[in-house]
């Protein structure tokens, strides 16, 4: 009971949109449990030996016969300590499958690809054969109560994805796919950040996890893959001033797979570092290294303003 | 000997004040008729050497900088910055020029005693006290080297040849640009010879480029000595004519079109991996301000996207736009855009 107590005051600071104990997810779940459980399991072993120190030493004036020493030390000594441990141990042993749960391929109901860029989050949804559906950034877009298959890679240096209210951390290595599997529980947003030391803007390396009714999903994924195409005009500045050679936003014939993919660049909550407002974008394409130094997209100071405010309309517009 | 002391210590002070002394009242003779003594003149020129021997020490030249060379852009710059005074296979030199002092050395007999580093040090950085100046465009010693190449060639060379390589030389007297075909001529553009096809390219773009050399913004010691001259009404009419003009004929040559998904990738999406940006996002003609690649000269492409990777062209905002987007190509991609993009016909779409 007081350790119930103690955990629940100690945890009270704990929530939010990027803590563990929070869990929004499978594993996360499980890794809570099993945090909480070691903890209380930890905190009771320390009250045990503590109450019996104190009693030993202030309570209790007279020796004690040396037999009941001796059954005293064995059973508070060995035998107790010994089962406590076991015990934790034992569940510990016992949750490790759900902490970092494996399933065959075919079991997964989506399958998502992350890969870790300088600093950024590349993001696609695949579809049933396994081929690339559609590419978005930085926003994690899952339904609640599905198996997904999320895999890790990273083209340029090591990365790690982490989102602590529904699974990970594990690494983004260059040259190789590492496989994590995200179950969520609870509808909601949720902040992962790069675990990895990646660079400069390492710290401003976030990614934000949506997690939705299926229903949800579906119209959005669905409205992703029959993306409209945007006429021509609206994007005249964009495609004139070579956004395109890095960026594409589906429907268009901005094609670039260097940078972000843009599509529906208007739902984005947040541009880079900073939120997704008309007058950030414009600084940010202007001088992108204002926002996250050392980010691989150059200046523009040569667009002219009215060339780039058209961008920043036409963007702003984008759904 | 205290006073013999104090006698060499004013002796000492007082030799630099004597020589200040001669100077200003304007002993030393500055003019350059007779030449120098015998001994001034040893020594000059024993100073030259050995400097210009030690500066070569630490330039490496490239493995293949005679294949490479642009001879005939050398040649053309040859007429018009240097022969005046070095004289050329055509052209003797004039009187006032060997009237100079130092006078400047008939190169066909003096080529001979310099390495190729040290040729590269003397086009590169001239010569102090002499007449010959340091090389305009800093940073470009790929050009260095095709005059270096060229030089060597010099002794040799033939009028015919000669003038074969500096093309032209009969048309600089018409309109304010016609200096410009000898480099820029409908055949010259069709020869894949190191110049650009400039043809067929918009006229915003042409303006810009030939404003960047003559601000110094832009560097090429062939281009910068071009357009030295120009007015800024010649300016207009060489782009006017130029961009009207119909582009070259390279495409007409290549067997095949140098087609690949590699090279495919590169210019419409990108390398996301290597972090290349997709090359037809600018350069498709939609935006004037950017220049045309298709039917653009190989060896012009290739010196060109070798000297953004290498970080030789960054003076403005669009120079480091291109060092950033190029700055992970292999040596295998360079080829591959240089020639795909030479072997793909000129659409003279931006206007």
């Amino acid at each position: 009971m007081a350790a119930a107590l103690l955990s629940t005051f100690l945890l009270s600071a704990c929530t939010g949109p990027q803590s563990v104990f929070g869990a929004a997810g499978r594993e996360a779940s499980a890794i809570e449990d099993l945090i909480v459980v070691t903890a209380v399991g930890a905190a009771c072993a320390w009250f045990i030996v503590t109450s019996l120190l104190i009693y030993a030493g202030r309570v209790r004036r007279h020796r004690f016969a040396e037999e009941t020493a001796q059954r005293f030390i064995t059973w508070g000594g060995v035998v107790i300590p010994t089962v406590l441990l076991f015990a934790l141990l034992s569940y510990a042993l016992w949750s490790m499958p759900a902490t970092r749960p494996w399933f065959d391929r075919q079991q997964a109901d989506l399958e998502i690809e992350v890969t870790g860029e300088q600093y950024w989050w590349r993001i696609r949804y695949l579809n049933t054969s396994g081929d690339v559906a559609f590419e978005t950034a930085n926003e994690l877009k899952l339904p609640v109560d599905r198996r997904i298959r999320v895999s890790l890679k990273a083209n340029d240096v090591i990365h790690s994805f982490w989102i602590p209210a529904l699974g990970g951390k594990m690494d983004m290595i260059p040259g190789r796919t590492n496989t994590l599997w995200l179950e969520p529980t609870r509808i909601g947003s949720y902040r992962g950040p790069c675990a990895e030391f990646c660079g400069t803007s390492h710290a401003l390396m976030t990614l934000t996890a949506i997690v939705m009714t299926m229903e949800d999903f579906e119209t959005w994924r669905q409205g992703r893959i029959n993306k409209s195409p945007t006429s021509a005009d609206a994007g005249a500045a964009f495609q004139r001033n070579g956004c395109p050679a890095c960026h594409a936003i589906d429907g268009t014939d901005a094609k670039g797979l260097v940078g972000p993919n843009l599509t529906a660049f208007k739902d984005r909550l947040r541009l880079g570092a900073a939120a997704n407002t008309r007058d950030n974008l414009f600084r940010f394409i202007r001088d992108a290294g204002e926002f996250k130094p050392g980010a691989q997209m150059p200046a523009f100071p040569m667009i002219p303003e009215g060339e780039l405010n058209a961008i920043v309309d036409y963007l702003a517009g984008e759904t | 000997m205290r006073r013999c002391w104090k006698c060499l210590v004013a002796t000492a002070g007082l030799v630099p004040v004597a020589g200040l002394l001669i100077a200003w009242l304007g002993l030393v003779p500055v003019g350059a008729t007779g030449g120098h003594w015998a001994v001034t003149e040893w020594f000059l020129h024993w100073t030259m050497r050995s400097s210009v021997r030690t500066a070569a020490l630490g330039i490496e030249k490239p493995a293949s900088f005679e294949k490479e060379a642009h001879l005939r852009v050398a040649a053309a710059h040859f007429e018009t910055g240097c022969a005046e005074c070095h004289g050329s296979p055509v052209e003797r030199r004039s009187a006032e020029v060997l009237a100079m002092l130092p006078p400047p050395p008939d190169l066909k007999a003096s080529i001979g005693q310099w390495k190729d580093e040290e040729l590269f040090v003397i086009v590169r950085d001239g010569l102090r006290y002499t007449g010959m100046p340091a090389w305009p465009g800093r940073g470009r010693e790929n050009e260095v080297w095709s005059m270096v190449a060229f030089l060597r060639e010099l002794p040799d060379m033939n009028a015919a040849r000669y003038q074969e390589l500096a093309g032209g030389m009969s048309a600089g007297k018409g309109s304010a640009f016609s200096s410009c075909l000898s480099c820029h001529s409908q055949s010259r553009e069709d020869g894949d010879d190191g110049s650009p096809v400039i043809a067929g390219q918009s006229e915003l773009y042409l303006k810009q480029a030939l404003n960047a050399y003559i601000d110094g913004d832009r560097e090429s010691g062939f281009m910068e000595v071009a357009v030295s001259k120009l007015e800024p009404s010649d300016i207009v009419d060489a782009a006017h004519h130029f961009a009207n003009r119909t582009g070259g004929k390279l495409s007409a040559k290549v067997t095949a079109p140098a087609v690949d998904t590699r090279v495919l990738t590169l210019v419409h999406t990108g390398d996301p991996v290597q972090k290349v940006a997709g090359c037809n996002a600018c350069h498709d003609g939609r935006n004037p301000r950017y220049p045309l690649l298709a039917g653009q000269s190989r060896s012009y492409l290739r010196q060109q996207l070798l000297l953004f990777r290498s970080g030789g062209r960054k003076e403005s905002a669009t120079e480091l736009l291109m060092s950033q987007a190029v700055r992970n190509l292999s040596n295998d991609d360079v080829e591959r855009l240089a020639a795909y993009y030479a072997s793909i016909p000129s659409t003279g779409t931006a206007r």
